[in-house]
């Protein structure tokens, strides 16, 4: 009788997992443009941006750092100039700004006076939720995140993005009962130490991976006709 | 085909897609080395150490940026320059904000006022900007901190 180790069916449901997890979303999905979607980009092309501390809806109290960490350093790759978010945020700290959901529908006139923004960043972390089971973990991180320019206060870009992550035990654990055994102390492993960074910058790029480059980036104001499935929870460039 | 050749492929593309961030094949535009992970460990075991480890993988982007013939990442001098200030280092501190200036001219404004901040903590008793003074959550900044030993000649 051949036996099908478990590994390879849980890797092969959750690797399918995350296809769904990426495919789906709203009901139907439509592609569209940066240019079309984010026109408000193109006319105003900030330049300097100011990360807000995240609003953290998540359960999770860790999710917070675990963003901040990571953010600063994906939005430099996409070409802007942000400000060194530990300095910003000690800054904020201190004026009382712990939250960032104070601010939502404040004029933001004062942060390009005091920092000199061009924009500030809004970042929602919906989730982050690890589900441990005895042979497969699953890390879900879902960020939304909005750019709002400090001239008009309008919104320039809006978008989310989900990350599944496997964190069991891999794919090659061999069959019968002690491969199950290894892939348990494996998995409980890798959840226990697992170092969430990269995960958490994975989904920060896939986060913004609809963000029009900016003046720092070999491809700016070239991107305008790049697809991608409307997945985002509104409208936006209102 | 087999399940571990999807599984290969798409970590293959998962990677390339989420270090390349776009569709082109540009060279990377910045060397961050270990930014997000130090930074994280410095959140998740604060303490001297943690901050020690930073301030080094700091210097080594800024390093190792020169070398590449890469521009520092924004923020990348600035934040080493606080680190400085934060141990009352100003003078290393205005060094670094300067250079973040110079690199970044739209960062001017910041960088002024903790130019200035750096500046008015060596003569305490002129502090026009006194409400930026920072109470930073971190273990080594003692409250009386600002207290210079060496006295600035006006």
């Amino acid at each position: 009788m051949k036996r099908i180790a478990k590994g390879r069916y849980f890797g092969f449901i959750f690797w399918g997992l995350v296809l769904i997890s990426f495919y789906s979303g709203c009901a139907a999905p439509s592609a569209t443009t940066k240019g079309e979607k984010f026109p408000l980009m193109y006319q105003e092309t900030p330049l300097t941006i100011l990360v807000l501390p995240p609003i953290n809806q998540s359960t999770a109290a860790d999710a917070k750092e675990y963003y901040a960490t990571t953010v600063q350093e994906v939005i430099a790759y996409w070409g802007y100039y942000v400000f060194p978010y530990e300095i910003t945020a000690d800054i904020l700290k201190m004026e009382g700004i712990y939250d960032a959901e104070l601010l939502l529908n404040m004029p933001l006139a004062k942060f390009r006076e005091y920092f000199g923004a061009d924009a500030v960043l809004f970042t929602t972390i919906k989730k982050w939720d690890l589900q441990y089971l005895i042979f497969a973990s699953t890390l879900t991180v879902s960020i939304e995140a909005e750019l709002k320019s400090t001239k008009t206060d309008q919104t320039l870009w809006k978008y989310g993005g989900t990350t599944v992550v496997d964190l069991s035990g891999g794919q090659n654990s061999g069959g019968g009962l002690a491969g199950l055994i290894a892939k348990a102390i494996v998995t409980a492993a890798t959840t226990a130490m697992a170092d969430y960074v990269p995960y958490a910058r994975q989904t920060n790029y896939r986060a913004l991976s609809t963000l029009p480059y900016g003046a720092y980036h070999p491809n700016f104001m070239t991107d305008q006709s790049m697809q991608f499935h409307d997945r985002s929870p509104q409208a936006s460039g209102k | 085909m087999k399940p571990k050749g999807i599984v290969a492929l798409l970590s293959g593309l998962a990677i390339l897609v989420a270090a390349a961030g776009c569709a082109t094949s540009n060279p990377p535009m910045y060397y961050f080395g270990d930014y997000s992970n130090s930074l994280y460990h410095t959140k998740k075991n604060p303490g001297p150490e943690s901050i020690a480890e930073h301030s080094a993988v700091l210097e080594k982007i800024i390093e190792e940026s020169k070398e590449r013939n890469l521009r520092v990442p924004p923020g990348v001098c600035a934040e080493l320059g606080y680190l400085y200030a934060l141990q009352n280092n100003d003078k290393k501190a205005i060094e670094l904000f300067n250079l973040e200036k110079q690199t970044y001219p739209e960062a001017s404004i910041l960088m002024d006022r903790l130019i200035l901040r750096s500046e008015t903590k060596a003569k305490p008793d002129n502090a026009p900007d006194a409400q930026i003074q920072t109470v930073s959550e971190k273990p080594q900044e003692a409250p009386g901190a600002e207290v210079q030993v060496e006295e600035k000649a006006k």
